[in-house]
């Protein structure tokens, strides 16, 4: 009885959910965006140019692990493909934005990515991060698809790996053009340390998927390949912007 | 037995991690988050008003619906639902006259300075309201000129329709509430007595940030992009008029100098 209970409880407990996160978001829309510079802790939304293709990339993302738990692993590669281009899209917003607004001050931008307390919106290092983000998530979400059983099928195998190999390549020259662009500029130097837990994550993820999926030899190669490039980025991450020391 | 009392729990958080980053506007926090606190009491604000609250819930749900459709290749599908999307916040608007019209003005001693409300009001005042419509308004614009690559004809038009009607709707909606506000006074308390809390004088300059993102948006697609010249005017002219009703604001409200 007790059992069933709960069973009940679930669907009803879903909706309430929904249901006070949809009244929570109306009841947000009312003071944004979030305009004080002290005494709140408000996060800057992103710029609309850029937060608009994050949204569309976490929710192709959001359908594609749908259709890979509905056992319709043919609506895939098509949805990775279609983040992939979304996410190139937003770094090239980004571009924009770091192109044509004017540096936030240092102290402003956070280090977590999570947004400068001067502006109404992001500045262009948290904006930049942000999509950084997205191609981190890109690959975590696109890892989380390797599997023994479903490599079997070359078009899933290929699609993965080109989208994580595709993503890991735009991070780098991301990387590389922020260092080359603003290499004087403070901001950058504590914003983008805020990548590392990220790459360590995805390197950690990559581990755990050839150690748990008991990959045949291609595979197996391919998953370290991409974790190389994982650790290669944090190296380079490491060399641009050096970790204060503590203290 | 264990597994589905997790199941309730996990249920009810997923379901706030998974729709409050996509109903509100930034994906880098939750959407609470973009709150500022509260004066005295806890940091939550008070709800919109279901009049209005229902209407921009569904436009929300419609813009994900019209993108989703758009990401999966069928642009033709898209066009029904940024349609529904702008409806509702048309209807929205209508709703937030009635609520102008009937609410009273809050007694002195209940306002507080961030505009929620304060201790006299369970609901969100009018002016609350008026923003979260102006700002609603906006999200249907930016994820329209998010989508105006399209090669298909009627989704094109229906979108460039939508941003017209979008950025037309706020500036005529500026106008009416300019019509409707007392002047804002210099210390801060309104003309009308209501103290210094939620007033259309502090709530109105929060949309000139909202506006130059709309600006940026629409011009840095037109520097990223080649469109056909129909869409390229068009985006200026949506540009033009946003620029007008962000030096509107600008006039009517002006900013308060710092310090």
């Amino acid at each position: 009885m007790k059992m069933r209970s709960f069973r009940t409880l679930a669907v009803p407990a879903l909706a309430l959910g929904l249901l006070l996160a949809a009244l929570v978001a109306g009841a947000a829309r009312a003071t944004a965006p979030p305009a004080e510079a002290t005494g709140s802790s408000a996060v800057a939304p992103l710029p609309s140019i850029v937060n608009t293709r994050i949204v569309r990339v976490e929710a192709t993302l959001a359908r594609m692990g749908a259709s890979a738990d509905a056992n319709q692993l043919s609506q895939v590669p098509p949805r990775l493909s279609n983040a992939l281009g979304q996410t190139a899209d937003a770094w090239g917003a980004a571009k924009y934005v770091i192109m044509t607004t004017p540096p936030t001050p240092v102290g402003d931008a956070l280090g977590d990515g999570n947004g400068g307390a001067a502006g109404a919106y992001a500045g262009p290092e948290d904006t930049a991060f942000a999509v950084l983000s997205l191609q981190h998530e890109l690959i975590a979400a696109t890892a989380t698809m390797i599997n023994k059983s479903a490599a079997r099928t070359a078009s899933l195998r290929k699609s993965w790996f080109k989208t994580i190999v595709s993503a890991q390549n735009r991070r780098n020259a991301a990387i590389a053009f922020i260092h080359k662009r603003k290499p004087a500029d403070p901001t950058w130097a504590t914003v983008m340390p805020g990548l590392l837990p990220q790459l360590n994550d995805e390197a950690k993820e990559l581990n755990g998927d050839v150690a748990t999926t008991k990959a045949n030899r291609t595979l197996r190669k391919s998953m370290l390949s991409v974790r190389k490039n994982a650790l290669k980025t944090l190296g380079l991450v490491k060399k641009y912007w050096p970790p204060v020391p503590a203290g | 037995m264990l597994s589905f009392r997790k199941i309730a729990l996990v249920a009810i958080g997923a379901a706030l991690v998974v729709v409050a980053p996509a109903v509100g506007k930034s994906v880098t926090g939750s959407a609470s988050a973009d709150l500022p606190a509260r004066i005295t009491g806890g940091d939550a604000p008070p709800p919109i008003p279901s009049i209005v609250n229902t209407r921009l819930v569904r436009a929300e749900a419609a813009l994900g619906r019209s993108t989703a459709d758009y990401d999966e290749n069928q642009p033709a599908q898209a066009v029904v639902p940024i349609g529904a999307a702008l409806s509702n916040t048309t209807k929205a608007w209508g709703a937030e006259k009635y609520i102008i019209k009937t609410t009273p003005p809050p007694p002195a001693a209940g306002a507080a300075e961030d505009g929620t409300g304060g201790g006299a009001t369970a609901y969100a005042g009018p002016e609350d309201t008026g923003f979260a419509i102006l700002s609603a308004q906006h999200d249907v614009l930016t994820t329209s000129v998010g989508m105006i690559e399209t090669t298909n004809a009627a989704l094109q038009k229906s979108l460039l329709s939508t941003i017209s009607s979008a950025a037309s709707a706020m500036k005529t909606e500026v106008t009416y509430i300019h019509s409707i506000a007392p002047p804002p006074a210099a210390d801060g308390v309104q003309a009308d007595g209501t103290g210094a809390g939620s007033t259309w004088a502090t709530v109105m300059p929060n949309l000139v940030p909202v506006l130059q993102d709309e600006i940026q948006q629409l011009a840095g697609r037109q520097a990223l992009n080649k469109f056909p010249s129909a869409v390229a005017s068009a985006l200026s002219a949506a540009r033009l008029r946003a620029i007008d009703t962000m030096n509107q604001i600008n006039t009517w409200w002006p900013p308060v100098p710092a310090g």
